[in-house]
Protein backbone atom coordinates (compact mmCIF):
# COMPACT_ATOMS: atom_id res chain seq x y z
CA UNK A 1 0.00 0.00 0.00
CA UNK A 2 1.38 3.39 -0.96
CA UNK A 3 2.10 6.24 1.38
CA UNK A 4 -0.20 8.12 -0.10
CA UNK A 5 -3.10 5.72 -0.32
CA UNK A 6 -2.86 5.17 3.38
CA UNK A 7 -2.71 9.11 4.31
CA UNK A 8 -5.76 9.53 1.89
CA UNK A 9 -7.54 6.96 3.05
CA UNK A 10 -7.17 7.53 6.98
CA UNK A 11 -7.68 11.31 6.62
CA UNK A 12 -10.60 11.79 4.01
CA UNK A 13 -13.23 9.45 4.61
CA UNK A 14 -16.34 10.79 1.85
CA UNK A 15 -18.00 12.28 5.27
CA UNK A 16 -14.91 14.70 5.10
CA UNK A 17 -14.69 14.98 1.48
CA UNK A 18 -17.90 15.49 0.28
CA UNK A 19 -18.49 17.97 3.10
CA UNK A 20 -15.25 20.51 1.57
CA UNK A 21 -17.89 20.95 -1.81
CA UNK A 22 -20.60 21.42 0.73
CA UNK A 23 -19.06 23.71 3.08
CA UNK A 24 -17.48 26.03 0.03
CA UNK A 25 -21.12 26.14 -1.66
CA UNK A 26 -22.83 26.93 1.57
CA UNK A 27 -20.40 29.78 3.15
CA UNK A 28 -17.79 30.45 0.48
CA UNK A 29 -14.26 31.43 2.47
CA UNK A 30 -15.51 29.82 5.55
CA UNK A 31 -15.65 26.58 3.49
CA UNK A 32 -12.43 27.27 1.60
CA UNK A 33 -11.13 27.14 5.44
CA UNK A 34 -12.67 23.86 6.11
CA UNK A 35 -10.83 22.84 3.07
CA UNK A 36 -7.52 24.43 3.85
CA UNK A 37 -7.18 22.58 6.75
CA UNK A 38 -8.54 19.26 5.65
CA UNK A 39 -5.28 19.87 3.29
CA UNK A 40 -2.64 21.16 5.84
CA UNK A 41 -3.59 19.55 8.90
CA UNK A 42 -2.32 15.99 7.82
CA UNK A 43 0.73 17.53 6.17
CA UNK A 44 1.52 19.50 9.32
CA UNK A 45 1.18 16.12 11.55
CA UNK A 46 3.29 14.39 8.85
CA UNK A 47 5.83 17.05 9.50
CA UNK A 48 5.85 17.17 13.09
CA UNK A 49 5.66 13.33 13.51
CA UNK A 50 8.71 13.45 10.69
CA UNK A 51 10.56 15.31 13.51
CA UNK A 52 10.05 12.78 16.28
CA UNK A 53 11.40 9.35 17.19
CA UNK A 54 9.35 6.71 16.94
CA UNK A 55 8.20 5.25 20.22
CA UNK A 56 6.14 2.67 21.42
CA UNK A 57 5.31 3.98 24.91
CA UNK A 58 1.29 3.51 24.64
CA UNK A 59 1.80 0.17 23.34
CA UNK A 60 0.95 -1.56 26.58
CA UNK A 61 -1.89 0.75 27.49
CA UNK A 62 -5.78 -0.28 26.52
CA UNK A 63 -7.03 3.02 26.49
CA UNK A 64 -5.44 4.51 23.25
CA UNK A 65 -6.97 1.29 21.70
CA UNK A 66 -10.50 2.04 23.23
CA UNK A 67 -10.30 6.03 22.21
CA UNK A 68 -9.08 5.00 18.90
CA UNK A 69 -12.43 2.34 18.42
CA UNK A 70 -14.31 5.34 19.70
CA UNK A 71 -13.00 7.64 16.86
CA UNK A 72 -13.19 5.05 14.49
CA UNK A 73 -16.62 3.83 15.35
CA UNK A 74 -17.80 8.17 15.09
CA UNK A 75 -16.20 7.87 11.90
CA UNK A 76 -18.03 5.06 10.31
CA UNK A 77 -21.25 6.15 11.55
CA UNK A 78 -20.76 9.36 10.04
CA UNK A 79 -20.05 7.76 6.56
CA UNK A 80 -22.64 5.59 6.88
CA UNK A 81 -25.05 8.43 7.75
CA UNK A 82 -24.28 9.52 4.87
CA UNK A 83 -24.37 6.18 2.37
CA UNK A 84 -28.33 6.21 3.55
CA UNK A 85 -28.74 10.14 2.78
CA UNK A 86 -27.10 9.40 -0.65
CA UNK A 87 -29.17 6.40 -0.84
CA UNK A 88 -32.31 8.30 -0.19
CA UNK A 89 -31.13 11.54 -2.59
CA UNK A 90 -30.97 9.04 -5.49
CA UNK A 91 -34.34 7.69 -4.86
CA UNK A 92 -33.46 4.14 -3.08
CA UNK A 93 -34.74 3.37 0.44
CA UNK A 94 -32.04 4.53 3.17
CA UNK A 95 -31.08 1.65 4.47
CA UNK A 96 -30.15 0.21 1.11
CA UNK A 97 -27.43 2.64 1.24
CA UNK A 98 -26.33 1.77 4.36
CA UNK A 99 -26.53 -2.13 3.95
CA UNK A 100 -24.67 -1.16 0.56
CA UNK A 101 -21.55 0.56 2.31
CA UNK A 102 -21.82 -1.33 5.65
CA UNK A 103 -22.09 -5.12 3.82
CA UNK A 104 -18.92 -3.97 1.36
CA UNK A 105 -16.93 -2.75 4.99
CA UNK A 106 -17.83 -6.19 6.57
CA UNK A 107 -16.98 -8.13 3.68
CA UNK A 108 -13.55 -6.75 3.57
CA UNK A 109 -13.32 -7.54 7.17
CA UNK A 110 -13.42 -11.15 6.55
CA UNK A 111 -10.50 -11.00 3.80
CA UNK A 112 -7.20 -10.25 5.19
CA UNK A 113 -5.36 -9.23 2.39
CA UNK A 114 -7.82 -6.42 1.58
CA UNK A 115 -5.25 -4.01 2.30
CA UNK A 116 -3.97 -4.63 -1.05
CA UNK A 117 -7.07 -3.60 -2.39
CA UNK A 118 -6.65 0.39 -1.36
CA UNK A 119 -4.73 1.56 -4.07
CA UNK A 120 -6.82 0.59 -6.47
CA UNK A 121 -10.20 1.48 -4.75
CA UNK A 122 -8.83 4.97 -4.39
CA UNK A 123 -7.92 4.76 -7.62
CA UNK A 124 -11.50 4.36 -8.67
CA UNK A 125 -12.94 7.04 -6.34
CA UNK A 126 -10.28 9.33 -7.98
CA UNK A 127 -11.61 8.34 -11.39
CA UNK A 128 -15.35 9.02 -9.99
CA UNK A 129 -14.27 12.49 -8.91
CA UNK A 130 -12.37 13.99 -11.96
CA UNK A 131 -14.51 12.29 -14.58
CA UNK A 132 -18.04 13.76 -13.46
CA UNK A 133 -15.88 17.39 -13.01
CA UNK A 134 -14.19 17.34 -16.19
CA UNK A 135 -17.76 16.53 -17.82
CA UNK A 136 -18.96 19.10 -16.24
CA UNK A 137 -16.93 21.23 -17.37
CA UNK A 138 -16.78 20.51 -20.73
CA UNK A 139 -21.03 21.08 -21.23
CA UNK A 140 -20.79 24.39 -19.09
CA UNK A 141 -17.68 25.25 -21.68
CA UNK A 142 -15.98 27.65 -18.65
CA UNK A 143 -12.87 27.09 -17.13
CA UNK A 144 -13.10 27.09 -13.16
CA UNK A 145 -11.47 30.68 -13.16
CA UNK A 146 -13.98 32.12 -15.29
CA UNK A 147 -17.08 29.90 -13.72
CA UNK A 148 -16.13 31.44 -9.92
CA UNK A 149 -16.14 34.73 -11.44
CA UNK A 150 -19.89 34.40 -13.28
CA UNK A 151 -20.66 32.96 -9.43
CA UNK A 152 -19.36 35.74 -7.75
CA UNK A 153 -21.07 38.39 -10.12
CA UNK A 154 -24.37 36.40 -9.48
CA UNK A 155 -27.54 39.28 -8.68
CA UNK A 156 -29.41 36.17 -6.98
CA UNK A 157 -29.67 32.55 -7.18
CA UNK A 158 -32.80 31.50 -8.61
CA UNK A 159 -34.47 28.46 -9.42
CA UNK A 160 -33.50 27.28 -12.72
CA UNK A 161 -35.66 25.37 -14.85
CA UNK A 162 -34.34 22.27 -14.75
CA UNK A 163 -34.85 21.58 -10.71
CA UNK A 164 -36.53 18.47 -9.63
CA UNK A 165 -38.36 21.47 -6.95
CA UNK A 166 -39.74 22.97 -10.22
CA UNK A 167 -40.78 19.93 -11.66
CA UNK A 168 -41.98 17.34 -10.85
CA UNK A 169 -41.76 18.18 -7.11
CA UNK A 170 -39.22 16.84 -4.74
CA UNK A 171 -38.97 15.55 -1.19
CA UNK A 172 -37.33 18.66 0.89
CA UNK A 173 -34.64 17.61 3.50
CA UNK A 174 -33.73 20.57 5.66
CA UNK A 175 -29.69 20.63 4.72
CA UNK A 176 -27.65 22.54 7.25
CA UNK A 177 -28.45 25.59 8.77
CA UNK A 178 -32.29 26.56 9.97
CA UNK A 179 -34.48 23.95 9.42
CA UNK A 180 -37.05 26.47 8.27
CA UNK A 181 -37.49 28.05 4.53
CA UNK A 182 -37.55 32.20 4.81
CA UNK A 183 -39.20 33.47 2.09
CA UNK A 184 -37.51 36.91 0.20
CA UNK A 185 -39.98 37.62 -2.43
CA UNK A 186 -44.03 36.26 -3.31
CA UNK A 187 -43.50 32.77 -3.81
CA UNK A 188 -46.07 30.02 -4.56
CA UNK A 189 -45.45 26.75 -3.35
CA UNK A 190 -47.47 23.27 -4.36
CA UNK A 191 -48.01 20.24 -2.56
CA UNK A 192 -46.38 17.30 -4.54
CA UNK A 193 -47.69 15.00 -2.42
CA UNK A 194 -49.87 15.39 0.67
CA UNK A 195 -48.33 17.91 2.98
CA UNK A 196 -49.25 19.93 6.32
CA UNK A 197 -46.94 23.15 6.17
CA UNK A 198 -46.85 25.67 8.69
CA UNK A 199 -46.33 29.27 8.29
CA UNK A 200 -44.98 31.99 10.13
CA UNK A 201 -46.03 35.21 8.31
CA UNK A 202 -44.76 38.75 9.98
CA UNK A 203 -46.90 42.20 8.79
CA UNK A 204 -45.40 45.05 10.50
CA UNK A 205 -45.29 44.18 14.59
CA UNK A 206 -47.67 41.49 13.71
CA UNK A 207 -47.23 37.87 13.55
CA UNK A 208 -49.16 35.57 12.58
CA UNK A 209 -48.78 31.79 12.40
CA UNK A 210 -50.73 29.20 10.39
CA UNK A 211 -51.11 25.62 9.44
CA UNK A 212 -51.80 24.33 5.79
CA UNK A 213 -53.19 20.83 5.05
CA UNK A 214 -52.53 20.74 1.24
CA UNK A 215 -53.33 18.14 -0.94
CA UNK A 216 -51.63 16.87 -3.93
CA UNK A 217 -51.87 20.52 -6.30
CA UNK A 218 -53.26 22.72 -3.79
CA UNK A 219 -50.51 25.59 -3.52
CA UNK A 220 -49.86 28.58 -0.85
CA UNK A 221 -48.27 31.73 -1.38
CA UNK A 222 -45.88 33.52 0.64
CA UNK A 223 -45.07 36.66 0.92
CA UNK A 224 -41.52 38.03 1.39
CA UNK A 225 -40.62 38.13 4.89
CA UNK A 226 -42.63 34.39 5.60
CA UNK A 227 -41.19 31.41 7.23
CA UNK A 228 -42.11 27.91 5.51
CA UNK A 229 -42.22 24.83 8.23
CA UNK A 230 -42.57 21.43 6.24
CA UNK A 231 -42.49 17.86 7.86
CA UNK A 232 -39.64 15.48 7.00
CA UNK A 233 -40.62 14.02 3.71
CA UNK A 234 -42.86 16.56 1.71
CA UNK A 235 -42.72 16.65 -1.84
CA UNK A 236 -43.06 20.07 -2.43
CA UNK A 237 -43.18 22.62 -6.00
CA UNK A 238 -41.41 25.79 -5.78
CA UNK A 239 -41.59 28.20 -8.62
CA UNK A 240 -38.85 28.48 -11.64
CA UNK A 241 -37.27 31.75 -11.76
CA UNK A 242 -37.91 32.66 -7.88
CA UNK A 243 -35.14 33.39 -5.26
CA UNK A 244 -34.09 30.41 -3.95
CA UNK A 245 -35.15 30.37 -0.28
CA UNK A 246 -32.03 29.66 1.71
CA UNK A 247 -29.14 30.78 -0.51
CA UNK A 248 -27.20 33.48 -0.16
CA UNK A 249 -28.49 37.03 -0.77
CA UNK A 250 -26.17 37.70 -3.95
CA UNK A 251 -23.05 35.91 -5.75
CA UNK A 252 -20.98 38.34 -4.36
CA UNK A 253 -22.23 37.92 -0.34
CA UNK A 254 -21.22 34.15 -0.98
CA UNK A 255 -17.53 35.19 -2.59
CA UNK A 256 -16.95 37.80 0.32
CA UNK A 257 -18.35 35.71 2.88
CA UNK A 258 -20.06 36.50 6.57
CA UNK A 259 -17.64 38.70 8.46
CA UNK A 260 -17.91 38.66 12.39
CA UNK A 261 -17.58 35.42 14.41
CA UNK A 262 -13.83 34.06 13.49
CA UNK A 263 -13.70 31.94 17.13
CA UNK A 264 -15.17 28.98 14.89
CA UNK A 265 -11.96 29.51 12.38
CA UNK A 266 -9.86 29.04 15.91
CA UNK A 267 -11.82 26.24 17.31
CA UNK A 268 -11.70 24.23 13.85
CA UNK A 269 -8.16 24.79 13.23
CA UNK A 270 -7.33 23.41 16.91
CA UNK A 271 -9.55 19.88 15.99
CA UNK A 272 -8.72 19.41 13.20
CA UNK A 273 -5.17 19.89 13.69
CA UNK A 274 -5.41 17.48 16.75
CA UNK A 275 -7.45 15.39 15.16
CA UNK A 276 -4.97 14.84 12.53
CA UNK A 277 -1.84 14.45 15.23
CA UNK A 278 -3.33 11.58 16.74
CA UNK A 279 -4.96 9.88 13.40
CA UNK A 280 -2.45 10.24 10.79
CA UNK A 281 0.69 8.79 12.56
CA UNK A 282 2.69 7.19 10.13
CA UNK A 283 5.32 5.53 12.98
CA UNK A 284 8.06 5.55 10.44
CA UNK A 285 9.81 8.69 9.12
CA UNK A 286 8.22 9.16 5.66
CA UNK A 287 10.67 10.35 2.76
CA UNK A 288 10.60 12.98 0.46
CA UNK A 289 8.87 10.84 -2.42
CA UNK A 290 6.46 10.09 0.21
CA UNK A 291 5.80 13.29 1.62
CA UNK A 292 5.17 14.88 -2.19
CA UNK A 293 2.70 11.65 -3.08
CA UNK A 294 0.55 12.02 -0.26
CA UNK A 295 0.73 16.17 -0.49
CA UNK A 296 -0.13 16.17 -4.32
CA UNK A 297 -2.98 14.01 -3.57
CA UNK A 298 -4.53 16.06 -1.14
CA UNK A 299 -3.79 19.14 -2.74
CA UNK A 300 -5.97 17.45 -6.01
CA UNK A 301 -8.85 16.26 -3.45
CA UNK A 302 -8.67 20.20 -2.10
CA UNK A 303 -8.69 21.58 -5.65
CA UNK A 304 -11.87 18.91 -7.08
CA UNK A 305 -13.48 20.00 -3.63
CA UNK A 306 -13.06 23.70 -4.47
CA UNK A 307 -13.88 23.49 -8.34
CA UNK A 308 -17.07 21.38 -7.47
CA UNK A 309 -18.67 24.00 -5.36
CA UNK A 310 -18.23 26.74 -7.72
CA UNK A 311 -19.53 24.08 -10.75
CA UNK A 312 -22.90 23.04 -8.61
CA UNK A 313 -22.98 26.94 -7.53
CA UNK A 314 -23.48 28.07 -11.26
CA UNK A 315 -25.12 25.17 -12.49
CA UNK A 316 -26.91 23.80 -9.90
CA UNK A 317 -28.36 26.91 -7.38
CA UNK A 318 -31.29 24.73 -6.07
CA UNK A 319 -28.66 23.10 -4.13
CA UNK A 320 -29.23 25.91 -1.73
CA UNK A 321 -32.76 25.14 -0.99
CA UNK A 322 -33.27 24.61 2.54
CA UNK A 323 -29.31 24.88 3.48
CA UNK A 324 -26.92 23.18 1.47
CA UNK A 325 -27.58 19.13 2.30
CA UNK A 326 -24.03 17.24 1.75
CA UNK A 327 -25.54 14.46 0.24
CA UNK A 328 -27.10 16.88 -2.69
CA UNK A 329 -23.42 17.34 -4.28
CA UNK A 330 -23.32 13.22 -4.53
CA UNK A 331 -25.81 13.82 -7.05
CA UNK A 332 -26.43 17.58 -8.34
CA UNK A 333 -30.02 18.11 -9.35
CA UNK A 334 -30.22 20.09 -12.25
CA UNK A 335 -26.87 20.18 -14.07
CA UNK A 336 -26.56 19.60 -17.19
CA UNK A 337 -24.91 16.48 -18.12
CA UNK A 338 -23.70 14.84 -21.29
CA UNK A 339 -26.54 12.08 -23.13
CA UNK A 340 -25.69 9.18 -24.90
CA UNK A 341 -22.68 6.99 -22.65
CA UNK A 342 -22.64 10.53 -20.72
CA UNK A 343 -25.45 9.31 -18.67
CA UNK A 344 -23.86 7.10 -16.54
CA UNK A 345 -21.51 9.71 -15.30
CA UNK A 346 -23.51 11.51 -12.58
CA UNK A 347 -23.51 8.25 -10.87
CA UNK A 348 -19.59 8.03 -10.77
CA UNK A 349 -19.28 10.24 -7.76
CA UNK A 350 -21.68 7.71 -5.54
CA UNK A 351 -19.51 4.83 -6.51
CA UNK A 352 -16.40 7.08 -5.78
CA UNK A 353 -18.14 7.84 -2.34
CA UNK A 354 -18.26 3.69 -1.87
CA UNK A 355 -14.81 2.92 -2.79
CA UNK A 356 -13.13 5.13 -0.94
CA UNK A 357 -15.23 4.35 2.09
CA UNK A 358 -14.13 0.63 1.69
CA UNK A 359 -10.65 1.81 0.85
CA UNK A 360 -10.99 3.95 4.24
CA UNK A 361 -12.65 1.00 6.14
CA UNK A 362 -9.23 -1.21 5.53
CA UNK A 363 -7.11 1.64 6.92
CA UNK A 364 -8.60 2.52 9.70
CA UNK A 365 -8.90 -0.89 11.01
CA UNK A 366 -4.74 -1.29 10.07
CA UNK A 367 -4.30 1.36 12.15
CA UNK A 368 -6.01 0.20 15.41
CA UNK A 369 -4.38 -2.98 14.37
CA UNK A 370 -1.09 -0.60 14.99
CA UNK A 371 -1.26 -0.42 18.58
CA UNK A 372 -1.93 -3.99 18.96
CA UNK A 373 0.03 -4.86 22.18
CA UNK A 374 1.62 -8.02 20.07
CA UNK A 375 2.70 -6.34 17.04
CA UNK A 376 0.62 -8.39 14.98
CA UNK A 377 -1.96 -5.76 14.31
CA UNK A 378 -4.69 -8.79 15.23
CA UNK A 379 -6.80 -6.24 16.86
CA UNK A 380 -7.90 -5.15 13.43
CA UNK A 381 -8.92 -7.90 11.95
CA UNK A 382 -11.23 -8.78 14.63
CA UNK A 383 -14.04 -10.55 13.27
CA UNK A 384 -16.23 -9.98 16.61
CA UNK A 385 -15.17 -6.67 17.61
CA UNK A 386 -15.37 -5.56 13.96
CA UNK A 387 -18.54 -7.26 13.52
CA UNK A 388 -20.11 -5.33 16.36
CA UNK A 389 -18.78 -2.09 15.74
CA UNK A 390 -20.03 -1.88 12.04
CA UNK A 391 -22.92 -3.47 12.61
CA UNK A 392 -24.18 -1.06 15.88
CA UNK A 393 -22.91 1.84 13.56
CA UNK A 394 -25.16 0.85 10.83
CA UNK A 395 -28.00 0.91 13.58
CA UNK A 396 -27.49 4.00 14.45
CA UNK A 397 -27.19 5.76 10.78
CA UNK A 398 -30.78 4.49 10.54
CA UNK A 399 -31.47 8.04 12.06
CA UNK A 400 -30.27 11.05 10.34
CA UNK A 401 -27.78 12.74 11.12
CA UNK A 402 -25.38 15.40 10.25
CA UNK A 403 -22.18 13.33 9.08
CA UNK A 404 -19.98 16.81 8.75
CA UNK A 405 -20.57 17.11 12.88
CA UNK A 406 -19.94 13.55 13.49
CA UNK A 407 -16.67 13.50 11.89
CA UNK A 408 -15.75 17.06 14.05
CA UNK A 409 -16.93 15.07 16.77
CA UNK A 410 -14.53 12.38 15.98
CA UNK A 411 -11.70 14.68 15.43
CA UNK A 412 -12.17 16.79 18.58
CA UNK A 413 -12.10 12.91 19.96
CA UNK A 414 -9.00 11.94 18.97
CA UNK A 415 -7.64 15.40 19.57
CA UNK A 416 -8.66 15.33 22.97
CA UNK A 417 -7.48 11.90 23.87
CA UNK A 418 -5.24 10.64 21.75
CA UNK A 419 -3.05 13.43 20.27
CA UNK A 420 -1.02 15.15 23.48
CA UNK A 421 0.41 11.40 23.84
CA UNK A 422 1.07 11.47 20.51
CA UNK A 423 2.90 14.81 20.38
CA UNK A 424 4.64 14.19 23.35
CA UNK A 425 4.88 10.35 24.03
CA UNK A 426 6.41 8.92 28.00
CA UNK A 427 8.77 6.62 28.29
CA UNK A 428 7.46 2.99 28.95
CA UNK A 429 7.71 3.03 32.61
CA UNK A 430 5.71 6.06 32.50
CA UNK A 431 2.79 5.20 30.10
CA UNK A 432 -0.08 4.35 32.42
CA UNK A 433 0.32 8.88 32.21
CA UNK A 434 -0.98 8.12 29.13
CA UNK A 435 -4.20 6.83 30.10
CA UNK A 436 -4.43 9.27 32.82
CA UNK A 437 -4.12 12.16 30.18
CA UNK A 438 -6.25 10.41 28.09
CA UNK A 439 -9.25 10.13 30.50
CA UNK A 440 -8.59 14.03 31.14
CA UNK A 441 -9.05 14.69 27.98
CA UNK A 442 -12.49 12.33 27.95
CA UNK A 443 -13.49 13.87 30.81
CA UNK A 444 -13.58 17.63 29.63
CA UNK A 445 -14.32 16.79 26.21
CA UNK A 446 -17.60 15.13 27.29
CA UNK A 447 -18.13 17.41 29.85
CA UNK A 448 -17.71 20.35 27.84
CA UNK A 449 -19.72 18.60 24.45
CA UNK A 450 -23.26 18.10 26.77
CA UNK A 451 -22.41 21.57 27.81
CA UNK A 452 -22.60 22.70 24.63
CA UNK A 453 -25.92 21.69 23.94
CA UNK A 454 -27.55 23.28 27.02
CA UNK A 455 -26.07 26.75 26.76
CA UNK A 456 -27.45 27.28 22.96
CA UNK A 457 -27.21 31.06 21.88
CA UNK A 458 -23.81 31.82 23.50
CA UNK A 459 -21.67 33.50 21.01
CA UNK A 460 -18.42 34.58 20.39
CA UNK A 461 -15.18 33.90 22.30
CA UNK A 462 -17.12 32.03 25.44
CA UNK A 463 -18.43 29.52 23.10
CA UNK A 464 -15.72 28.12 21.30
CA UNK A 465 -15.01 25.43 23.73
CA UNK A 466 -18.81 24.82 24.05
CA UNK A 467 -18.18 24.19 20.00
CA UNK A 468 -15.05 22.84 19.63
CA UNK A 469 -14.42 21.41 23.41
CA UNK A 470 -10.90 19.90 21.98
CA UNK A 471 -9.65 23.58 22.52
CA UNK A 472 -9.79 22.65 26.49
CA UNK A 473 -10.15 19.39 26.84
CA UNK A 474 -6.55 18.11 24.49
CA UNK A 475 -4.06 21.15 26.78
CA UNK A 476 -5.30 19.99 29.47
CA UNK A 477 -4.69 16.57 28.70
CA UNK A 478 -1.00 18.06 27.55
CA UNK A 479 -0.74 19.39 30.81
CA UNK A 480 -1.07 16.46 32.52
CA UNK A 481 1.71 14.93 30.42
CA UNK A 482 3.96 17.68 31.54
CA UNK A 483 3.10 16.69 34.79
CA UNK A 484 3.84 13.47 34.26
CA UNK A 485 7.67 14.01 32.92
CA UNK A 486 8.50 17.07 35.21
CA UNK A 487 7.25 14.50 38.25
CA UNK A 488 10.03 11.98 36.58
CA UNK A 489 12.92 14.54 36.11
CA UNK A 490 11.74 15.91 39.75
CA UNK B 1 34.15 19.16 21.78
CA UNK B 2 34.40 20.91 17.86
CA UNK B 3 32.62 23.84 17.24
CA UNK B 4 31.20 22.70 14.18
CA UNK B 5 29.69 19.83 16.48
CA UNK B 6 27.80 22.52 18.65
CA UNK B 7 26.39 24.62 15.92
CA UNK B 8 25.16 20.85 14.02
CA UNK B 9 23.52 20.29 17.20
CA UNK B 10 22.22 23.45 17.68
CA UNK B 11 21.11 23.83 13.79
CA UNK B 12 19.01 20.62 13.65
CA UNK B 13 17.01 20.86 17.16
CA UNK B 14 15.96 24.17 17.28
CA UNK B 15 15.90 26.08 13.63
CA UNK B 16 15.60 22.80 11.15
CA UNK B 17 12.61 20.53 13.40
CA UNK B 18 10.67 23.62 13.87
CA UNK B 19 10.80 25.07 10.09
CA UNK B 20 7.83 23.23 8.22
CA UNK B 21 4.98 23.06 11.09
CA UNK B 22 5.98 26.32 12.19
CA UNK B 23 5.77 27.67 8.37
CA UNK B 24 2.45 25.56 7.73
CA UNK B 25 1.09 26.68 10.54
CA UNK B 26 1.79 30.68 9.53
CA UNK B 27 0.59 30.03 5.95
CA UNK B 28 -3.06 28.48 7.39
CA UNK B 29 -3.03 31.90 9.95
CA UNK B 30 -2.51 33.97 7.14
CA UNK B 31 -6.18 33.34 5.90
CA UNK B 32 -8.35 34.12 8.76
CA UNK B 33 -6.02 37.16 9.18
CA UNK B 34 -6.65 37.99 5.31
CA UNK B 35 -10.31 37.89 6.15
CA UNK B 36 -9.66 40.51 9.41
CA UNK B 37 -8.30 43.06 7.35
CA UNK B 38 -9.51 46.52 7.68
CA UNK B 39 -11.87 47.75 4.46
CA UNK B 40 -12.06 44.36 3.00
CA UNK B 41 -8.87 44.50 1.60
CA UNK B 42 -9.27 40.47 1.23
CA UNK B 43 -12.35 40.79 -1.32
CA UNK B 44 -10.42 42.76 -3.87
CA UNK B 45 -10.69 41.17 -7.30
CA UNK B 46 -7.45 40.83 -8.82
CA UNK B 47 -7.58 38.75 -12.68
CA UNK B 48 -11.05 37.87 -11.90
CA UNK B 49 -10.74 36.40 -8.17
CA UNK B 50 -10.48 37.68 -4.71
CA UNK B 51 -7.74 38.45 -2.69
CA UNK B 52 -8.60 36.17 -0.15
CA UNK B 53 -9.65 33.17 -2.77
CA UNK B 54 -6.42 33.64 -4.27
CA UNK B 55 -4.65 32.95 -1.19
CA UNK B 56 -6.86 30.18 -0.12
CA UNK B 57 -7.51 28.36 -2.86
CA UNK B 58 -4.16 28.73 -5.04
CA UNK B 59 -1.43 30.16 -2.88
CA UNK B 60 -1.56 28.28 0.13
CA UNK B 61 -1.80 24.52 -1.56
CA UNK B 62 1.15 25.45 -3.85
CA UNK B 63 3.33 27.01 -1.29
CA UNK B 64 2.12 23.69 1.11
CA UNK B 65 3.17 21.85 -1.10
CA UNK B 66 6.77 23.58 -1.51
CA UNK B 67 7.06 23.57 1.90
CA UNK B 68 6.63 20.06 2.97
CA UNK B 69 8.43 18.65 -0.17
CA UNK B 70 11.28 20.84 -0.11
CA UNK B 71 11.84 21.24 3.24
CA UNK B 72 11.83 17.46 3.63
CA UNK B 73 14.72 16.71 5.35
Amino acid sequence: MTFAARTLALWLTPAAWLALPALVLESGPDGLWVGLLLLVAPLLALAAAGERAPTSSSRNELFPVVAFLLVVALILWANLVLAGDVAAWLGWPRWRGIAVAAGGAWLLLAWRGAVRLVPPLLLIAGCGLAVPLAALGYEADIGPLAAWGRVASLPAFRLPASSPWVDPGHELRAGRGPSSLLFEEEHRVTAAGHAQLHIRAIDGARVTESDWDLRPGETVTLRSGDELRWPAGARLRFEVGKLVPGAPPSGIAWADGRRGDSTRRWGLLLTLLGGAIALVDVGARPTRQQMAGAAAALILVFAWGVIWAVYCALGAPDLFLGGVAIERLARPPSLGWPTGAGRFVPLLLPVAALASFLASSVVLRERIGGLDVTGGGEIGHDLGLWSAIIGATALASLWPAEPWMLIVVALGLAASTLAPATLWPLPAERARWITVAGLVGFGIFAALAVAGQWTRGVEGWAALPLTFPAVVAAPAAALVLGLARRARRG
Amino acid sequence: MSLGHFTAICYDAIVVRLTRPALLLVLLAGFPLLALLPSEAGNIRIAGLSLLWWYGAVAVPALAWVITVLLHR
